[in-house]
């Protein structure tokens, strides 16, 4: 016997907290972007990702990939502490109680609405240690520098490496295998521990694909 | 905001309406009181449709779960609450937005049977909750659920 009364009463229905419709805000008098919590939200124009590309380049060389690397870690950090304090107010509860299914729908969402394309998860080297993230339609891999001439999505891969290790409360790296802006038809980003991804740096370097790149890391 | 309304009330901007427009006005004031009434009586009776529903899923599915059957009627809960709410606001893509956010939920499940079940059983619960007016201005908004939902399968998810 399932009662619906129960149902209704135990458990909280939520909804689509990270709807784009509803989970970005803007006042036009102040000029402000906020989420449907108050919080305050950064637009990001194109050519602010051009210029922060080209005068990282010119200030730091080949250390601006470092640079937008640590970037994202800090970024993903905090996208991580109010990725959850919103999961846990609106759903009530905590990521950790969440259905890997549900948490994931919550995260694909909000990385969309939040305009850095679309993201899934790929669980096929799972047991093999790794993460592989897929993400199409980044706006960091459109307006990357032509001449870097390698994956250049960094910021998202700092991003990434930060809320998977605060997520698994392991110490993650994340390299970028694959990139729209060499023509490839997604990101793929690669995570894992520091010492058995790392290497996927040269491999990258090499130019393999990204299943030749993951069949080697796996060896 | 209806979209037709909307472009009703920017025109008033520049102009009065014209005698037209004012009837395209009226019409939607009077649907719009329609809608308010079905929302109410879907509010209202929302555990007297579902009961029904979820008595005939535990007989017909006897070796599923208590879980996965809850699991089901709960996205199909908010699938017609979303509903609700489109047809309240006349907004489509209001609707689309929450079905695909429902679709990647269940998605991962593979409780196709279930959920074609449901939707059987939901259409014919609210055809007899609702009165044919009610009915006629929600039933584009369950049907396209229905359609949506009943179909979702673990290879089609988006």
């Amino acid at each position: 016997m399932i009662s619906i009364a129960n149902l209704l009463e135990n458990e909280k229905i939520g909804g689509h907290y990270f709807a784009a419709d509803t989970y970005v805000r803007g006042d036009l008098e102040l000029g402000l972007l906020e989420n449907r919590r108050g919080d305050r939200l950064l637009a990001i124009p194109d050519t602010l990702i051009e210029a922060i590309y080209a005068g990282l380049e010119q200030e730091t060389g080949s250390a601006a990939r470092l640079v937008l690397f640590n970037c994202g870690k800090w970024w993903g950090k905090n996208f991580y502490v109010r990725f959850c304090e919103e999961i846990q107010d609106y759903y009530d509860k905590a990521i950790a109680q969440m259905e890997m299914v549900e948490f994931l729908q919550c995260f694909r969402e909000l990385w969309k609405t939040s305009g850095w394309g679309l993201f899934d998860l790929d669980t096929t080297y799972y047991d093999r240690g790794f993460l592989v993230v897929k993400i199409t339609n980044s706006p960091f891999a459109s307006k990357a520098p032509e001449n870097w001439k390698r994956p250049v999505c960094f910021l998202e891969a700092g991003i990434l490496a930060s809320f998977f290790s605060q997520l698994t409360g392991r110490e993650l790296f994340c390299v970028q295998t694959t990139c729209e802006s060499l023509g490839a038809d997604c990101n793929h980003f690669a995570i894992g521990l520091g010492d058995r991804v790392k290497p996927a740096e040269a491999l990258v370097a090499q130019e393999l694909s990204h299943e030749e790149i993951m069949a080697k890391l796996c060896e | 905001m209806h979209p037709e309304m909307k472009a009703l009330i920017e025109k008033a901007q520049e102009q009065y309406l014209k005698s037209d427009d004012l009837l395209r006005f009226r019409r939607h004031v009077a649907s719009l009181a329609q809608r308010l009434q079905a929302y109410k009586v879907l509010r209202d009776r929302e555990e007297e449709i579902f009961q029904p529903i979820a008595d005939t899923l535990v007989e017909t599915f006897p070796n599923e779960s208590q879980e996965t059957l809850e699991r089901s009627l709960k996205y199909w809960l908010s699938a017609m609450r979303h509903c609700a709410a489109a047809m309240l606001a006349s907004d489509s893509d209001y609707l689309n937005a929450r079905l695909q956010w429902l679709t990647g939920l269940m998605g991962a499940r593979d409780t196709q049977e279930i959920d074609r079940k449901i939707d059987a059983l939901l259409r014919d619960r609210v055809a007899a909750t609702l009165s044919q007016k009610q009915l006629a201005v929600f039933e584009p908004y369950l049907k396209k659920a229905c359609q949506h939902l009943s179909k979702v399968g673990a290879d089609d998810r988006t």
